[in-house]
């Protein structure tokens, strides 16, 4: 048997298998592509990867992918400083955000408690969160997390630290399905989740 | 409800292809060894994903193959409907599920087919670990309510996450939390199960009472959780004495890096008035209880269904206490579509609707046709 594959479309292939939700079927489909599309289409891909992380990071306020800091919506006077939600993953923020129907704060934890792999408090935008609101002119905080068991212990988590602080704690009502994502659902839903959210 | 048809491909020694099933009494008999129970069985894998001989899928596969498949065709109430399994060794193993065509979560695969199979393992169920007995408790719960496994589910993890916790020493704010959700889930499935044995107890009465003869001792099921749970069905007050206890017991947990109390440590017993049963039954008296245990099982389920359901008996004419086995067999008819494994041919004296036999040499499976086809 004689290796077909030139090093480079080898090279090429480890990398995006590397990638989630990349099978080396899919894979060997993306190169197959990359080499028969206009020449000018993986030279934009690749100044798209080179610039992304050079570009990209994380809000210091509140932990969104964004390009300036503090980001837009951090920086946004018409947004309502008084409501904070608060996500797992800075992609669900898109995705309330898409909604329309939301209009305050977001604070990204950027992941989840969960013993069995280690992450602990101290490995999430806890504190960050805590020291934003006790900084005042916060009047409730949503705890959107995911409706897993991880993310449901979290809320639960963050609701006690925030308790003594006085303020309005609410979980988005049902409607996401468990065991799911919050950025999974449909913006109808979504929107109607947030609406309906019960205080915790 | 009745099994159709049931067809096989690399499950264990059977040739591959389909056997027709009527729908009273299937006897499959042929010699120790040819394989007669293996059909049996591969009708329990298809109902219930499980074997009574194996908890492994590896077995089940004829030697040097790769993957395996079980198709049956179930006629019910509400309507026909094909079940497939597939399994392949991989790495990494891989099972496929589908309803009439289409591919099924394992949840909704598993209440489809609820199949009863009486089997010489049962005893176990009665002299055995807890384990199988929760296990029985909690396939009954979901056959009631679907929702049971997902709390099962639920459970398990937030298992796995506290004692995670307790050995990584997580803190105490967050363990808390962590309990809290524990507790919760703990006191979900206590209920579920109580509620399930309560409805379960006089049904078994009544078929153990059928089924034993003279000198059976008189038994009680009861669900054996920590000594000072209090009964009572509420939810939120039970949780309450959980995340209590998970709090007091946190700093002992922490030693063996293991959480000592809640449903995963619970027990069905049975109990006679001397205590645990195991220490004293007959093997005749043993295979009663098995016996009673099952068949409740299958009456209620039944009588959620609205329907009879099809039962199979491994190892119908077994030597030990053959009285004990004519009885269970008076009982399991009542119109049911039976499937028994047997050495014999003939199984005395069956004047109970249809009859069809099955003959297994070497793994084939012939219908054998007699004058007994239609009594
Ligand atoms: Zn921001």
């Amino acid at each position: 048997m004689k290796e077909l594959r030139p090093p480079a479309v080898r090279e090429l292939l480890s990398h995006l298998e590397r990638l989630p939700g990349v099978g080396p079927r899919s894979a060997q489909r993306l190169v197959e592509h990359l080499l028969t599309c206009p020449p000018d289409e993986p030279a934009r891909l690749g100044e798209a990867l080179i610039s992304l992380r050079a570009r990209v990071r994380l809000c210091s306020t509140c932990f969104l992918l964004t390009e300036e800091d503090p980001c837009p919506v951090c920086s946004d006077p018409g947004r309502d400083p008084s409501i904070i939600l608060v996500v797992e993953s800075p992609t669900t923020a898109w995705s309330v955000e898409a909604t329309g129907e939301y209009s305050g704060l977001y604070h990204a934890l950027l992941g989840h408690l969960s013993p069995l792999h280690g992450v602990g408090p101290e490995d999430l935008k806890i504190d960050e969160l805590l020291r934003r609101v006790q900084g005042g002119g916060v009047r409730e905080v949503i705890l959107a997390t995911n409706p897993t068991v991880e993310g449901e212990t979290t809320a639960l988590y963050i609701a006690r630290r925030l308790e003594p602080l006085g303020l309005d704690i609410s979980r988005p009502a049902s409607g996401i399905p468990v065991g799911g994502e919050v950025g999974a659902v449909d913006q109808v839903t979504l929107a109607q989740a947030l609406q309906l959210r019960r205080r915790v | 409800m009745i099994l159709h048809h049931m067809a096989t491909w690399n499950f264990r020694n059977l040739a591959p292809g389909k056997v027709e099933l009527g729908s009273g009494l299937n006897v499959i008999f042929g010699a120790n060894g040819q394989g007669k129970t293996n059909l049996l069985e591969a009708i329990a894998v298809l109902g219930s994903l499980r074997s009574f001989r194996s908890h492994r899928y590896r077995p089940l596969l004829r030697h040097g193959e790769r993957c395996l498949r079980l198709e049956g065709m179930l006629g019910s109430d509400s309507g026909p409907v094909a079940l497939e399994v597939s399994w392949e060794v991989g790495p990494p193993p891989r099972r496929q599920l589908r309803l009439n065509g289409d591919s099924v979560h394992v949840s909704r695969y598993l209440q489809v087919f609820p199949v009863v199979v009486l089997a010489p393992g049962d005893r176990e169920l009665v002299v055995g670990k807890p384990q199988g007995r929760r296990a029985y408790l909690d396939r009954l719960a979901f056959l009631l309510s679907r929702r049971h496994l997902d709390h099962l589910q639920r459970y398990r993890k937030l298992l796995d996450q506290r004692n995670a916790g307790l050995v990584r020493g997580v803190g105490g704010h967050e363990m808390a939390a962590w309990e809290s959700q524990l507790a919760e889930s703990a006191a979900r499935i206590v209920l579920a199960r109580r509620r399930v044995l309560e409805r379960l107890e006089p049904r078994f009465q009544r078929i153990y009472h059928a089924i034993g003869g003279e000198g059976f001792p008189e038994l009680r099921l009861e669900y054996q959780a920590e000594a000072s749970l209090p009964p009572g069905d509420v939810e939120e007050a039970l949780a309450e004495i959980y995340r209590k206890r998970y709090n007091d017991q946190r700093d002992r947990d922490r030693e063996t890096g293991y959480t000592t109390a809640g449903p995963h440590r619970h027990d069905l017993m049975i109990r006679g008035t001397t205590g645990h049963v195991r220490d004293y039954l007959s093997a005749g008296q043993v295979k009663a209880v098995a016996a009673g245990l099952r068949l409740s099982f299958l009456e209620e389920v039944e009588e959620d269904r609205g329907e009879v359901l099809p039962l199979g008996i491994d190892d119908v004419d077994a030597e030990i206490d053959r009285a004990v086995t004519q009885r269970v067999l008076s009982l399991a008819a009542k119109g049911r579509q039976l499937v028994v494994t047997s050495t014999r041919a003939e199984l005395g004296a069956w004047k109970d609707g249809s009859f069809r036999r099955h003959m297994v040499r070497d793994g084939s499976i012939q219908h054998v046709v007699g004058r007994e086809e239609s009594v």
